[in-house]
């Protein structure tokens, strides 16, 4: 009956309305849901990371390896007076040095003989740490080193390293009880010590062992301590600052990703706002170009309504009819927006990780609630719109 | 059902024929299955009646009661009850789709409240010699087919009554004759009454009481 119904009231009628009302509100509902899912998939994330200066805020800085470098002709590293003078600049709040390894060291593990993970140890004054974790101190006395392992380097070691080597793979829980040794070779000599994982570094990417430790197997097994450092790590109070890039581009410096996310995040912003922008003005023209065809249906099958209702048919029926494929269309058109979405998301991610960030893959539930909150108002506004025509009508 | 008009006056009527009406202004009772003919002359209200006992025209005086309930308390829902199951009409100006085909129309009332007779629609058609015509718009129908078609249509619901304003005026005396059998039948199957309002004319339906209106 319904569909007997439709073709009285639409006998006739213009679609085109309809047409440029679905593209607009395709539009508007994949901007919006694309808008919705970076939000919480990378600028969230981002902007937590700021707001807490997990990250943005250390900047970890190593010259820029070019030709002279590679060719001896330049050193690699900071000596004594650079670091001085990075020290010296306004945008540096505290600058410590990385001291490394002057020896070579290298993970093990008893069940596993062939196993050797060379692990680049470095040392950091403890206030540049992101937590200091229980046990993290070491002294001649004590036989185990403890060691604070980066999170990149431990997703590295499982997504790279353990499959390729047919290594096994560690969860974060299950690697600070697992017992790890490291082996130091270095000066003739060569010794296996028990290490244990301690806590985890978001903030620095590298294997980090206590000063103490670091000090003493340098002058054992190593050529001593040296006076030049590969890496250094600036508190900043503004990574977006304009002077602090004009430096490190003049010395020829460079830093970790991790700066550059203080810039994407207010470039990310920038682009969420206004994809949420569009999304939402293209939705809310959809909306109203929607409501106004129906309206115009309505008016124009005015005859055919009014003598339905004289043959007894009710305005809930009425309203269906009027409604047509509408709901059904709009639902599909949210199909084809999370599809969309898919598509985006997925090339995106990849763009987005070349930059350094992370991004989760699949689309965030958030999204899926707001995709039931933009279909579910524009279906419930429109029906109640053209039930409300309808019964001004049947007065 | 009962139908009861009590000193019901249409704006649209003029006083001095009210006062020689059998129907406007006085009391009137219908009861249930009854075969009633109202003798209208032009510009007397008959359709006006038709409209009035449907539903369809509410401005008047007085007090208008179906089964006692007191019409003027109906709501859209009430109105479409009673039209879906209560009354059936033929209209004069028939008040069909015109686009839509003959059985496109019959269906528009029929699949509301489906009845038995409704599942029969061809073989009521071909009584009155529409029966290959169904599948045509109604705007290529001669008048005398459309009428036959809006026939059709009222024949096609269950009812308590059925309300013909001039329904005959485009037939000639056969169709008549087959349309006045079924819908006598279906008078008898649904238990209903009837209401022919016309120029005078019965043609041919024994009536058990004559009004003039």
């Amino acid at each position: 009956m319904t569909r007997l119904l439709r073709q009285i009231i639409w006998r006739g009628q213009s679609r085109r309305s309809f047409v440029f009302a679905g593209i607009g509100f395709l539009l508007g509902l994949s901007f919006l849901l694309l808008a919705v899912q970076l939000y919480d998939r990378v600028y969230s994330g981002i902007r937590a990371d700021l707001e807490s200066g997990e990250l943005s805020r250390y900047l970890v800085l190593h010259k820029r390896i070019g030709n002279a470098q590679v060719m001896g002709k330049a050193s690699p590293n900071f000596n004594e007076a650079e670091v001085e003078e990075l020290r010296g600049q306004a945008f540096v709040q505290e600058l410590a040095p990385f001291r490394g390894n002057s020896f070579a060291a290298a993970m093990t593990m008893e069940q596993f003989e062939d196993m050797q993970v060379l692990l680049p140890l470095e040392s950091v004054e403890d206030a540049f740490l992101d937590t200091i974790p229980n046990g993290w101190s070491w002294s001649a006395e004590d036989a185990r080193i403890p060691v604070i392992l980066s999170s990149e380097f431990l997703n590295l070691y499982n997504a790279v390293l353990a499959p390729s080597m047919n290594y096994p793979r560690f969860t974060r829980e299950f690697i600070q009880q697992y017992p790890l040794e490291i082996l130091l070779i270095g000066n003739g000599q060569k010794r296996s010590m028990p290490i244990r994982v301690v806590g985890f570094s978001d903030r620095i990417l590298s294997v980090l062992v206590p000063g103490e430790f670091l000090s003493w197997a340098n002058e054992e097994y190593g050529s001593g301590e040296r006076a030049e450092y590969a890496r250094v790590i600036a508190q900043v109070s503004d990574p977006g600052d304009e002077a602090l890039k004009r430096f490190l581009e003049t010395k020829d410096y460079e830093t970790s990703q991790d700066a550059l996310k203080g810039t994407a995040a207010g470039a990310l912003q920038a682009l969420l706002a206004l994809l949420a922008f569009l999304g939402l003005l293209f939705f809310a023209l959809a909306t109203v170009i929607f409501l106004m065809a129906f309206e115009l249906t309505i008016s124009r099958s005015r005859q055919e309504i009014d003598l339905l209702i004289q043959l007894g048919h009710t305005l809930p029926s009425l309203t269906r009819a009027v409604a047509g494929m509408f709901v059904p269309v709009v639902l599909g058109l949210g199909g084809v927006s999370i599809l969309l979405l898919l598509v985006v998301v997925n090339l995106l991610s990849d763009a987005i990780s070349a930059q350094g960030l992370a991004i989760e893959s699949g689309i965030w539930s958030g999204v899926w609630l707001a995709a039931i909150v933009f279909l579910g108002s524009v279906m419930a506004l429109s029906l109640w719109r053209i039930h409300a025509s309808l019964v001004a009508l049947a007065r | 059902m009962q139908l009861r008009l009590q000193k019901v006056k249409p704006p649209n009527i003029p006083e001095a024929r009210i006062r020689q009406s059998g129907v406007w202004g006085t009391d009137l009772l219908l009861t249930g299955a009854s075969r009633v003919l109202v003798n209208a002359p032009s510009g007397s209200g008959k359709t006006t009646l038709i409209h009035l006992l449907y539903g369809l025209r509410r401005e008047f005086s007085g007090k208008y009661e179906l089964d006692g309930q007191d019409s003027a308390e109906f709501g859209r829902r009430e109105w479409s009850e009673v039209r879906q199951a209560r009354f059936s009409v033929v209209f004069q100006d028939l008040r069909l789709f015109p686009q839509a085909t003959g059985m496109e129309n019959i269906r528009l009332k029929s699949e509301l409240r489906p009845v038995s007779a409704g599942k029969d629609i061809p073989a009521m058609a071909k009584r009155l010699g529409m029966d290959d015509k169904l599948d045509r718009p109604v705007n290529t129908l001669s008048q005398g087919e459309r009428q036959r078609i809006a026939i059709l249509r009222a024949m096609c619901q269950p009812f308590d009554w059925l309300l013909l304003d001039e329904p005959f005026s485009h037939l000639d005396e056969a169709n008549i004759g087959f349309a006045r059998a079924l819908m006598l039948e279906r008078v008898e199957e649904e238990k209903a009454g009837f209401l022919l309002a016309g120029l005078g004319f019965d043609y041919g339906f024994q009536t058990d009481k004559a009004i003039n209106l």
